[in-house]
């Protein structure tokens, strides 16, 4: 049990933030995405026409026939997407709405406990489950091979506009339990839970066979990144899991009730919608039946994920496997007359250069503009005041561009994913673009090591 | 607006790639993002930004700086009736003294102090503009890249630490070192190890010594003749030689709310510690202004300058050396410098660590130029110049402990 006051970050103040109500969306086509497991290689198991149920293998790794990717509903294999040299894009289910599993043994609570590591990672394995998983370091998808050091499950979602955990959480506690107990097996350190100082329930500050954490502080504390810095960072060599409160559930599930039930509550929110709430839905679910008949007129970008590190998608494609959120926000669309010389009450800023900053606690709207030209990189520290780590992100930053492999690991990039980096992007008076420039960095240390 | 910007969309193929005047296009630039704010599309990234740019940046430091300008401004007209006033020395009933009487009346007299200042200080801001500008525009057009605005805050800084008697011409030319030497050839803001201000003043300093200052200031005359007048600082300088041959000291006839206020001669605006107050406390509101650097400075020479009085010149009153921490904090260039020169984020220490060392050190060295070296009577500008070039190096160990702290774990 550890407690923790992080100093550094920030909320953004977006207009759109969901209601409680909770409204259902049954997905009539669904897309497990190869492109969302990243670092792995892959082979196909079915194909276009094949009959299958939730929790059918679709493909798997290419090496471990119990490390599956599984279909989330059942129905029939609508189309198999691939790209350029047949890399595997998207899988297509048609949904059929029958909701019907694939069978899977069932364990009690506590039984799980007993259960040998091989056993539970093969049952999650297959159930398609150990994608909801997350390896760090370089956030990729889970390493079957390797025994991970420790996993981290964050119970916090701090990012803009993300869903309330409470509401993930209602009526899974049992199942929630289920699954550390689960993980607990898979590791072999502990599983470490960060939960909220002001969470209450008793699924959280109880939790048995982990350790809890309290983390106080704003986004980013709810990255499992910032929380594994404070906790237990990773060293050269150290391998651990994250996973989150919905991948811990389903997982839960899986055990307790035989079949693979990967529904989970995320948050659709935005200016851009004409209603922001709650939806419980699949991964991979078809966003315009996410978004239903919400989505606002005009010009408007659709993002799934959080506005800081989410993904621009169409209507027509399909929510990000791991992506907790669909956040609608207008695209930019007229230049602003002498915007910058402006008092600026309704204009949100990290600094306190605007005078909204008189009014802290009113929300803002915000467009895809860069609300200003793009400059030579001038370091203010702000950077340093939204990263809560023993870590300079602008020296991480300058040691990518140069490609200084041997300064690198020393500078922490084995620590930090480009979601943990985002908040930069959104801060910088230069308009530089730290999270994508640290994706790069990742991908050339990854090929040199 | 719409007509606006109606235009400049139209205007804009012309200025792009494969257009007619492409290589003008950092100049539709700067005067795009001057009337707009643009409306380019995040791509990549974060799919929202904060609001604040580099312009907004730059236009709060402009802000911050302008109680020292008006200040500044009014002060010049005050010195300038006051010292002109002090240089007379008449019988009662003279045309002479009609006219000492004259001047002490006009001292007295805002409008007319701040009248005279202002026609000094304009035209030096729209030859340093000009000047600073003509230099930006031809760079980013021959480097191709964008105009920047730090120049907005590197002019106004250039004018406040020049002596308001500098010919314009001067001014000028130390302009243009300033942003070239001192910026553009590192690549443009952001690049730049040196302050631009201090290298254009600094370059000005040591080339032009007698046009700039001595152990004297240049005060502006009503009349036909700049006039000379010795600051605090000077005097006190003057004072350690004097008390060394055993002659008489020189008053300091200056009191310390006339040192905090600014009542006193020296360069455009660096005299009202007030004013610099003033403009810390919206650099540091806003964060754009680091208060470690603030701070450290403060502490660096507070602290030395408490050790000075120790020193056995600190037992003899009015020797530089025993002047005591709050009257250094309050005379010549400190509070400009600390406040708006050595806060520069590109020039000064990244690191919030190395922030504070870069501050402390700068205030250590100010005094220590103060006190222990002969020739100069001011040492904020050489300490922080001084540091600009060091703080690289405070970067690049803090940050190493930061590397060896994580390699040790592992």
């Amino acid at each position: 049990m550890g407690n923790y006051n992080l100093k550094q970050g920030y909320d953004i103040r977006l207009v759109g933030a969901p209601s409680t109500t909770v409204a259902e969306a049954t997905p009539v086509e669904v897309a497990v995405d190869g492109r969302d497991f990243p670092g792995l290689r892959f082979k196909m198991l079915v194909k276009e026409g094949d009959k299958v149920k939730a929790g059918t293998p679709l493909f798997q790794e290419k090496e471990h026939a119990d490390y599956c990717f599984t279909s989330p509903v059942s129905g029939t294999v609508k189309e198999v997407r691939r790209g350029d040299k047949r890399v595997l894009q998207e899988v297509v289910i048609s949904a059929d709405g029958k909701n019907e599993s694939v069978e899977f043994p069932r364990s009690g609570s506590g039984d799980i406990l007993s259960l040998p590591r091989e056993k539970v990672l093969a049952q999650i394995g297959r159930a398609g489950l150990l994608g909801t998983l997350r390896q760090r370091p370089y956030g990729l998808a889970p390493n079957y091979q390797v025994v991970p050091r420790d996993i981290f499950v964050t119970a916090i979602n701090s990012a803009p506009l993300a869903p309330s955990v409470e509401l993930q959480l209602k009526g899974h506690e049992a199942a929630f339990q289920a699954g550390l107990n689960a993980l607990s097996r898979i590791t072999s350190g502990k599983v470490h839970l960060s939960i909220g100082e002001a969470a209450a329930s008793d699924a959280l500050s109880k939790a048995a066979n982990v350790v809890v954490h309290r983390f106080s502080g704003a986004h980013p504390v709810g990255n499992p990144g910032i929380q594994i810095h404070q906790i237990a960072r990773i060293r050269k060599g150290d391998t651990v899991w994250t996973s989150d409160v919905s991948s811990v559930i389903a997982i839960g599930r899986l055990f307790l009730e035989g079949r693979v039930a990967m529904q989970k509550i995320i948050s659709l929110a935005g200016e851009g919608l004409s209603e922001a709430l709650h939806l419980r839905t699949v991964p991979g679910a078809r966003l315009d039946g996410v978004l239903g008949n919400r989505l606002k007129q005009g010009e408007f970008r659709i993002i799934s994920g959080d506005v800081l590190s989410g993904s621009k998608r169409e209507a027509t494609q399909f929510l990000g496997f791991n992506d907790q959120q669909v956040t609608v926000i207008p695209e930019v669309t007229s230049m602003e007359f002498v915007g910058w010389m402006k008092p600026g009450f309704g204009r949100e800023s990290f600094s306190r250069t605007f005078f909204s900053w008189l009014t802290p606690s009113s929300r803002h709207s915000h467009h895809t503009g860069y609300h200003g030209g793009v400059r030579a990189l001038v370091q203010t520290g702000l950077y340093e005041s939204v990263l809560p780590m023993d870590l300079y992100p602008v020296h991480l930053i300058k040691g990518i561009l140069a490609q200084d492999v041997e300064a690198l690991e020393g500078l922490g990039i084995l620590e930090v994913i480009p979601e943990d980096l985002a908040l930069c992007d959104f801060v910088c008076v230069s308009k530089f673009e730290a999270s994508d420039v640290l994706r790069e960095g990742i991908e050339f240390y990854r090929k040199q090591g | 607006m719409k007509f606006l910007e109606e235009m400049f969309h139209k205007a804009k193929p012309m200025f792009t790639k494969g257009g007619k005047f492409e290589r003008l296009y950092p100049l539709y630039e700067a005067k795009e993002s001057f009337l707009f704010v643009t409306d380019k599309k995040t791509d990549r990234g974060a799919h929202i930004r904060d609001s604040i740019d580099l312009k907004r940046m730059m236009i709060t430091v402009v802000v911050a700086m302008l109680p020292c300008l008006l200040f500044g401004m009014w002060n010049v007209g005050h010195q300038a009736y006051s010292v002109a006033a002090d240089a007379i020395n008449a019988m009662g009933g003279t045309p002479e003294f009609e006219q000492k009487q004259a001047y002490i009346a006009d001292a007295a007299n805002i409008g007319k102090c701040f009248g005279f200042g202002f026609l000094k200080v304009l035209p030096l801001l729209i030859v340093v503009y000009g000047v600073g500008g003509i230099c930006e525009v031809i760079f980013s057009v021959v480097r191709k890249h964008e105009i920047n605005e730090g120049f907005l805050v590197t002019g106004l800084l250039i004018v406040l630490t020049l002596p308001p008697t500098i010919p314009l011409w001067l001014a000028g030319v130390g302009t243009a070192f300033g942003v070239i030497i001192g910026k553009e050839i590192f690549g443009g803001t952001g690049m730049n190890i040196l302050n631009p201000a201090l290298t254009a003043r600094a370059f000005l300093f040591f080339a032009y010594p007698v046009t700039m200052a001595g152990d004297k200031v240049w005060v502006s005359s009503p009349g036909t003749d700049a006039l000379t007048c010795a600051t605090p600082l000077g005097i006190a300088g003057a004072n350690v030689n004097k008390a060394a041959e055993g002659v008489p000291l020189d008053a300091i006839n200056y009191s310390l709310s006339d040192m905090f206020i600014g009542y006193l001669p020296g360069s455009i605006g660096e005299t009202s510690t007030l004013c610099c107050l003033i403009g810390a406390a919206v650099l540091i509101i806003s964060g754009v202004g680091s208060w470690r650097v603030i701070l450290g400075c403060v502490t660096g020479l507070m602290g030395t300058a408490w050790l000075m009085t120790l020193h056995p010149l600190g037992q003899i009153d009015g020797t530089v050396f025993a002047l005591g921490p709050v009257v250094h904090a309050c005379i010549g260039g400190f509070a400009l410098g600390a406040v708006f020169m050595a806060t520069d984020p590109v020039s000064a220490a990244s690191t919030n660590t190395g922030k504070w060392i870069y501050g402390i050190l700068i205030g250590i060295l100010c005094m220590i130029i103060r006190c222990i070296n002969p020739a100069y009577p001011e040492g904020m500008m050489l300490a922080i110049l001084l540091m600009n070039v060091f703080s690289p190096l405070i970067d690049f160990y803090v940050v190493k402990a930061s590397i060896n702290r994580r390699l040790a774990r592992a």
